[in-house]
């Protein structure tokens, strides 16, 4: 895990770059804010070797939740973090730990604040986080096209 | 029970229903919790409602994985003969989670043992009623269920309770598809002609056992000879041959107490319980059997009304 933190760092820590925006500013949420969540979404699935069709579920429950209250910038994280846990724990074979998925946080959570933000979310979206994705979309594909399909013919896609 | 309650943290505030349904009585302990029956107090109606169980440490890994699971498969379900989420309360701290759903005064073991007529066997017209809902009820899932199934690889040896267990499991096999299912329901409608479980293990080994004594070994299968090779296997299992045309009397009136059984009906028994998974009926052709199509009509169960 310590790798892995030095690897896929919390996006709300990554400000190499000034222009970036980060939760610890004051600034309000812009349209960048998501391109890096995504996008550090998708380091932590590669890292750990995770179902990479988490992330598109987690940027589900991200933009459904975000555009169902108002948010502060300091919550958009967590929500992230708790929308790909949850995603992680919905549709990949493998697990990732709690405690990763800390570590990758540098701290800045416990396992309580994500354990209540994860109940926050499922309330608010009323439980509904089986959003269809593009991966379920080719694999009713593959079934229409093909007699025979194999989960080896679905991973191959 | 917790009253309606208000739960909050640091930046959520968030009214949870107003009305948590009154708890009536205890009903069963299921796998995930207590059930409870209760009255709605908005709209008067009897409910179930089913605590999550958590585990000692909860905030550990958050809320459970399989209770999200399930929670999400039924909420996306629809069909007369599943029983349905109504919705999902939070009470007055996180780990006091229910589930509210529709309640039913029993269910199919219940009825079976208990219910009204229990002494005597199910009609045929009664048993067909009940299969035709069991398999169109699966018919359903497997069409919506893709999804729920790979991320389950994992625990597939676990999921089914031993004595409906399909026998590939048994032999570790880690693909879990809609076969499994209908190998289940080929020993519900064993179990409804006998109101008794068919294949009553007593470990998976007894299990495998049980199976290969009431199905016959499988000789001569390609499915079972590329498994046993694949897997290195050197153990020779006894020769059986199916015992199931004894077990299950057709065409007969016996004092066994067994329900009536057509040769469509038997047909349809062993084409469930098929060995061979990919020969194994789907729920849908199933449902497109003759024994659905010909002879007695169904008829509604003596314990639904």
């Amino acid at each position: 895990a310590g790798l892995a933190a030095a690897e896929v760092s919390d996006p709300s820590t990554t400000d190499n770059n000034g222009d970036e925006p980060s939760p610890s500013s004051s600034e309000p949420i812009n349209v960048l804010w998501r391109d890096k969540i995504c996008e550090w979404c998708y380091n932590l699935v590669d890292h750990y070797e995770l179902a990479r069709e988490s992330v598109s579920v987690a940027m589900n429950i991200v933009d459904r939740y975000v555009s169902s209250r108002f948010i502060t910038p300091k919550t958009y994280t967590i929500v992230a973090v708790t929308a790909i846990h949850i995603a992680i724990k919905l549709v990949s074979p493998w697990k990732l730990r709690m405690n990763h998925l800390l570590d990758l946080c540098a701290g800045k959570y416990t396992a309580g604040d994500i354990a209540s933000m994860e109940l926050v979310i499922l309330n608010a979206l009323s439980w509904r986080v089986h959003p269809p994705s593009a991966f379920d979309f080719c694999g009713e594909l593959i079934d229409s096209s093909f007699t025979e399909s194999t989960p080896d013919a679905l991973n191959d896609l | 029970m917790p009253k309606a309650d208000r739960w909050s943290s640091d930046e959520e505030e968030i009214v949870l229903l107003s009305l948590l349904p009154k708890p009536i009585s205890h009903l069963d302990e299921g796998t995930y919790g207590v059930v409870w029956k209760a009255r709605d107090n908005a709209t008067q109606e009897i409910v179930a409602i089913k605590q999550i169980k958590f585990d000692s440490d909860m905030t550990k890994e958050g809320f459970p994985i399989s209770a999200l699971r399930e929670i999400g498969v039924l909420l996306s379900l629809s069909h007369e003969s599943i029983v349905s989420v109504r919705e999902m309360v939070v009470g007055s701290t996180p780990d006091k989670v229910f589930m509210v759903m529709d309640c039913f005064e029993m269910d199919l073991q219940a009825a079976m043992k208990k219910g009204p007529g229990a002494s005597t066997p199910f009609a045929q017209s009664e048993v067909k009623y009940m299969m035709r809902q069991i398999l169109s009820a699966m018919a359903h899932v497997t069409s919506i269920a893709r999804k729920y199934e790979h991320p389950a690889r994992n625990m597939t040896q676990m999921v089914v309770t031993l004595w409906y267990r399909a026998p590939e499991l048994l032999f570790s096999e880690s693909c879990y598809g809609p076969e499994i299912d209908t190998w289940s329901i080929g020993c519900i409608f064993g179990e409804l002609l006998i109101k008794e479980a068919i294949l009553k293990g007593t470990g998976e080994l007894d299990q495998i056992q049980k199976i290969f004594k009431l199905l016959g070994t499988p000789t001569d299968d390609e499915y079972w000879e590329q498994l046993w090779s694949k897997q290195g296997s050197t153990f020779k299992w006894k020769n059986n041959d199916s015992d199931l045309a004894r077990t299950f009397a057709v065409n007969s009136f016996s004092a066994t107490g067994q329900s009536y059984l057509s040769p469509d009906g038997f047909d349809l028994l062993s084409r469930l319980l098929s060995l061979n998974p990919k020969k194994r009926i789907t729920a849908e052709d199933a449902l497109r059997h003759s024994y659905f199509s010909c002879g007695v009509t169904e008829q509604v169960p003596m314990f639904y009304v």
